[in-house]
């Protein structure tokens, strides 16, 4: 756990890196991606997009079904070349893997052949060849930070959901990125476990600092978690609205009775769905 | 009775109830032996080769493993090379299924008299008969990687080739044994056919020169005997499968 604690946090001591650091973290300026259809027109999924995102900070991205998030996302993890405008991070245009940026997916995603230690350890494999003893005993560090210390030699199909999707998080760790992605990380999981996990990731973060950019479809858990939230809106993808979440931290799942966070999570719904949104309320 | 001791007995019962009722067929309808021989003829006929049954057994044994093991390490690579690229695929897709087109017991004769009755003719009879179902099934499960999975390899910064032999590989294997079942059931047909036109010893080699000779109990022992290496074979990648790779189906009897 201390080993986690003390990783570095993208802090830099140096006046030059705090001029940096007080740059955002990551720049998508008027950005869009068009996918090329065999028939028929091309299909814009993002366009004119601008969101930057601060160090440290946790945003999330919200918005109709297929409007675009994933594809944003994927940008930003280089799986993805934006058909125009820039993507930067970190001041740099060229994206890295794992090692920059770290990704989670709504599917955990294990490799079924490996044990859950060895899943932790897969990005240690790939990006140096070949899984040191210091590798080991951090990825055991990690899962002892997503509670799974005990389950390190089981092989997935062994686990609960909830329980690959934690072995998820602590792969995403392995490499200390500064940046997380989350694609509706909790998606598939049942609302106890999505809860459970939620509060995990503020404590993650709480630990680890990373700079957090999650998907999500539950508008409760963008107002818990986010310290903006972007609002997408649909075909095609455009930011519609970025709101600043001014409530107080530690968060739990008792901020949710806040009159702050009732109104925050209202205003988003009306920014989805519009006036309809309203219609039971007002009838 | 547990399950298990069902499995073994219930077929074994079967089997000797066919045997029973062919013998006691032959025996009623007095159907001459060059016809078709019952099981105790077939049982003399075995035991009048003696020992020398055994030895071809391993000729064509040798045969059949020596050209599998040939098939897989032609069938893999290939089954890759179609899937993961679309250039390779377009080059070298057209030549193989022309290759795969060749009827064997065609070509067998020809080969023969380019290589001579050694063993190299008949491993590569066995080979191009066994490498394609190899090919097919490494390449559908190369293809059948799931993206997120990809996704995954890629962000962590994998090469194809790291790709490939991290994910699509592992991922691959089930489908990869499905192929092997195949692959190894027609290696033995392979090697029959091979031993037919190009050969002075083996099983193949045993049934042309008895059935000459109008021993046909002989040479249905022989059969009886590759039918048994076959099945012995079948079950011999099944286990390799179980137990090296056992992940591999637990995620399919799961879900
Ligand atoms: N590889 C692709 N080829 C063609 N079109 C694509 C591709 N990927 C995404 N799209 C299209 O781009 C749009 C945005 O897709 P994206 O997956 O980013 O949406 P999303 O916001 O993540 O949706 P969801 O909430 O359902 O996950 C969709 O209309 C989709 O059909
Ligand atoms: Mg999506």
């Amino acid at each position: 756990m201390l080993a986690v604690s003390d990783m570095p946090t993208g802090k830099n001591p140096t006046p030059d890196a705090d001029a940096a650091a007080s740059k955002p973290l990551i720049e998508l300026s008027h950005v869009g991606v068009t996918f090329p259809t065999k028939r028929g027109d091309p299909v814009v999924a993002v366009e004119d997009f601008n969101l930057n995102i601060a160090r440290e900070e946790i945003v999330s991205l919200v918005g109709p079904s297929g409007c675009g998030k994933s594809t944003v996302l994927r940008m930003l993890a280089g799986l993805l070349k934006p058909t125009s405008g820039d993507v930067w991070i970190g001041g740099d245009p060229n994206l890295r893997g794992f090692s920059e940026v770290a990704i989670v997916f709504q599917r955990a995603t294990l490799l079924p052949w490996l044990t859950i230690l060895k899943n932790v350890l897969y990005p240690v494999r790939v990006l140096k060849g070949r899984v040191g003893a210091e590798d080991i005993a951090r990825a055991h560090d990690l899962l002892a930070l997503v509670g799974l210390d005990d389950m390190a030699e089981r092989m997935p199909h062994e686990l609960s959901g909830g329980m690959q999707q934690r072995a998820a998080i602590a792969r995403s760790l392995i490499l200390d990125a500064k940046i997380l992605l989350m694609d509706e990380p909790f998606g598939a999981l049942d609302a106890l476990t999505r809860e459970d996990l939620q509060l995990d990731l503020l404590d993650i973060h709480a630990r680890t600092k990373k700079t957090i950019l999650l998907v999500t479809h539950s508008i409760n858990e963008a107002v818990l978690l986010s310290d903006r939230v972007a609002v997408m809106s649909a075909r095609p993808g455009r930011l519609q609205d970025l709101i600043e979440i001014d409530i107080p931290k530690p968060r739990s799942h008792e901020s949710a009775a806040l009159p702050a966070f009732i109104e925050y999570s209202q205003r988003i719904r009306d920014d989805i769905f519009g006036p309809r949104g309203h219609r039971k309320a007002v009838s | 009775m547990s399950s298990t001791t069902r499995r073994i007995l219930a077929p074994l019962f079967t089997f000797l109830l066919f045997l029973v009722a062919w013998q006691v067929i032959s025996w009623g309808l007095k159907v001459p032996v060059y016809l078709l021989p019952s099981p105790l003829d077939i049982w003399n006929g075995g035991m009048r080769l003696g020992p020398t049954i055994f030895s071809n057994s391993l000729e064509t044994l040798t045969t059949i493993l020596i050209g599998f093991a040939l098939s897989c390490a032609v069938g893999i690579p290939l089954g890759v090379l179609v899937s993961v690229n679309r250039v390779t695929s377009e080059a070298i897709y057209p030549l193989i299924v022309f290759l795969n087109a060749i009827p064997i017991v065609a070509i067998a004769p020809i080969l023969v008299v380019i290589f001579g009755t050694d063993i190299t003719a008949r491993l590569i009879i066995v080979t191009l008969i066994a490498f394609f179902p190899i090919m097919v099934a490494t390449a559908s499960g190369i293809l059948d990687t799931p993206e997120e999975m990809l996704d995954l390899a890629r962000v962590a910064g994998a090469s194809p080739l790291t790709e490939i032999l991290t994910v699509r590989l592992p991922h691959a294997v089930a489908f990869i044994f499905g192929g092997l079942r195949i692959g190894v059931t027609v290696a033995v047909v392979g090697a029959v056919v091979a031993e037919f036109v190009n050969a002075n010893k083996g099983l193949g080699f045993l049934v042309t020169s008895s059935t000459a000779q109008f021993a046909i109990p002989t040479a249905m022992a022989c059969v009886v005997m590759l039918a048994i290496i076959s099945v012995l074979l079948y079950e011999s990648v099944n286990l390799v499968h179980r137990v090296f790779f056992g992940w591999s189906i637990r995620r399919e009897a799961g879900h």
